[in-house]
């Protein structure tokens, strides 16, 4: 599967640099297009079943950074990106939604990116979804998501079970759960884009893009100074890095205009619930249940739940932790998160071939009583769902025990005792027709530079409020067909 | 000894954190939370490792001015602390008003807690090539 070139320089007509979503599916449709292409990849490349999912071993492997790479500001939020071939898809959770239509009404009006309407984005999202076997669990969902939805039901909020791509094969796990393989792009599109005659050349990064004579020239490193080839050329180049390491890329190359200058993330916060009985075991799935009552600027959710996660949940409550221990099957963690006006930057930091992208998020107090809010509602539903005690990701505050313990939580989440995450990045380099916001034109070329194209997250106007892989996969198909259709 | 003292503070606390919760757990953790810990300082040090270079090198500073807090406090290094009173140590830093400690301290418990609770798959994603 992977190229293995020597020291020469590398020729093609495209190059795709990054092989997540939307590098593999960009990389897909030009081969089958007849186009040369080329796919580099900073990460390994490693089958999906290389390790378990969410475990530790999947950290050591498939993240950027070990998972260790913050978002700098008051509070810092940790940050969880996929460095590896077929990126993000190869460790997330393979929720799949639509972008939701007042988000594509909003970036054509405020952004004035074309041909954005629902029904010219739907036969990409078609697409997609066949290609990625989009759909719903064939058979029970898991007991901790299920609550979600009980406690939507008595609150009388919107709650949805969303669709994973994910092909079930029929067979059943211990626990009687639907067995099948995550659809990530290591099992459908970068397979798709070599045989198709597309090259892959992994544990290599682009460390600059530099334009002349009609041609890019792009400076590569290998990591840990490998041998390896020095440069490639290519008519095209499709950046697909992510929404941290693409702006870090352009801003390398000297491409800095609305490049890295509008982050936006979905800042996400945790509580741990108890329950009565066992809503958690060692083969709980993935969890699927979402509420939308207040999508798509607040969602509510369940998350990976194993007890490493539960016991890092719980950490500001030591004093509670053989209790957590002994009881875990009767706990899971669960989210508010949000879509808010926050926004951050993406510059370099660091000497040499391999600076690292450095992120700061300014969490407006705004956000923070957002936070606050979905923190409030998250709880008072898992109280509802029959939640006996629930552990904030607050420091310094004791557990709740009923829904008079909600007058505890404050209004605005604390900067410096909350714990937040965020698994969502986008928007560092926005698309659209108006250049006093947009770093690309509306099908992802950058204005004013000859032949460079972004496809990934960083395209996305603004958070999007749902779990994004849905909609970049969508631009990418979207762009590169735009692509095809007029060089 | 000034090169050795960052890995003897990470290894010292990671037995601190660690042999805390199998403390907290008592007898009925079986095996699973014993020490020794020297799995769970490796993983530390290879995430550590793997960290943007110049918030590594942060934390390596931190981490280091966390040792001599204890030599100003206690009258030694933190690693050459007797158990009782790294245990004070850590607990003072946890509790910290400065956020700079709180946070420090909190890097290393995420670390060890993420380790100490998956140790039956550790050994394993330890042999992995980094």
């Amino acid at each position: 599967m992977i190229h293995a070139p020597g020291p020469e320089s590398l020729r093609c007509q495209d190059l795709v640099i990054g092989s997540g979503p939307g590098g593999a599916l960009t990389a897909a449709l030009l081969a089958e297009a007849g186009r040369d292409v080329l796919i580099l990849e900073e990460g390994r490349c490693l089958p999906l079943e290389s390790c378990e999912p969410f475990s530790i071993a999947e950290i050591l492997q498939k993240y950027r950074s070990g998972g260790l790479n913050p978002a700098f500001g008051r509070p810092k939020i940790a940050l969880a990106e996929g460095c590896c071939a077929g990126g993000g898809s190869e460790i997330n959770a393979a929720l799949y939604h639509r972008t939701p239509e007042e988000m594509l009404a909003l970036w054509s009006k405020r952004y004035e990116v074309r041909d954005l309407g629902p029904a010219e984005m739907e036969p990409h999202f078609r697409f997609c979804e066949e290609a990625l076997s989009v759909c719903l669990t064939p058979g029970e969902t898991p007991a901790a998501s299920r609550k979600l939805a009980e406690g939507a039901a008595w609150l009388g909020w919107r709650a949805m079970e969303v669709p994973r791509c994910f092909r079930y094969d029929g067979g059943a796990g211990p626990d009687g759960s639907p067995l099948g393989t995550r659809q990530s792009m290591t099992k459908t599109f970068l397979p798709r884009a070599i045989s198709a005659g597309a090259r892959l050349v992994t544990e290599t990064r682009a460390v600059t893009l530099d334009h002349q004579h009609g041609r890019w020239n792009v400076t590569l490193a290998r990591k840990d100074g490998a041998a390896g080839p020095a440069a490639a050329i290519a008519d095209s180049v499709f950046v697909c890095g992510g929404a941290t390491e693409t702006p870090a890329l352009l801003r390398r190359s000297g491409i800095t205009r609305h490049i890295g200058d509008s982050l936006a993330l979905h800042p996400t916060v945790k509580v741990v619930a108890r329950f009565r009985e066992e809503v958690n075991h060692e083969y709980l799935g993935v969890p699927v249940h979402q509420v939308r009552e207040f999508a798509p600027q607040m969602t509510l959710g369940c998350s990976v739940s194993s007890l490493p996660y539960l016991m890092l949940g719980t950490a500001d409550y030591p004093g509670h932790r053989e209790r957590i221990r002994a009881e875990w099957r009767q706990m899971a963690v669960y989210y508010a998160m949000i879509a808010g006006p926050s926004s951050g930057t993406v510059r370099n930091a660091g000497p040499g071939e391999w600076p690292n992208a450095l992120v700061r998020y300014r969490l407006s107090p705004a956000d923070l009583r957002a936070l606050g809010l979905g923190l409030r509602r998250l709880c008072r539903l898992l109280f509802a769902a029959g939640a006996v005690e629930l552990y904030p990701s607050i420091s310094g505050l004791p557990p709740l025990r009923s829904e008079d313990d909600l007058s505890r939580l404050p209004e605005e989440l604390p900067a410096d005792r909350t714990s937040l995450m965020s698994v969502h990045l986008f928007s560092s380099c926005p698309m659209g027709e108006n250049r006093a916001l947009c770093a690309a034109d509306s099908f992802g070329r950058v204005h004013g530079v000859p032949n460079l194209f972004l496809h990934d997250a960083s395209l996305l106007c603004t958070a999007p409020g749902v779990n994004s892989q849905g909609s970049i996969m969508a631009l990418a198909r979207r762009n590169t067909l735009h692509y095809l259709e007029t060089r | 000894m000034p090169a050795r003292l960052f890995p003897y503070t990470v290894s010292a606390l990671c037995y601190e954190i660690a042999g805390a919760h199998a403390a907290s757990a008592g007898e009925d953790s079986g095996n699973e939370l014993a020490g020794p810990y020297n799995d769970i300082a490796r993983f530390v040090m290879r995430q550590h490792r793997r960290m943007p270079r110049l918030l590594g090198v942060g934390i390596e500073v931190a981490t280091i001015l966390f040792a001599f807090a204890a030599l100003a406090r206690h009258g030694a290094l933190f690693h050459r602390l007797p158990p009782a009173r790294r245990h004070v140590q850590v607990a003072a830093w946890t509790a910290s008003r400065l956020g700079p400690c709180r946070d420090l301290m909190k890097f290393y418990a995420s670390l060890v807690i993420l380790a100490l609770y998956s140790r039956r798959s550790l050994a394993e994603a330890l042999g992995q090539p980094e």
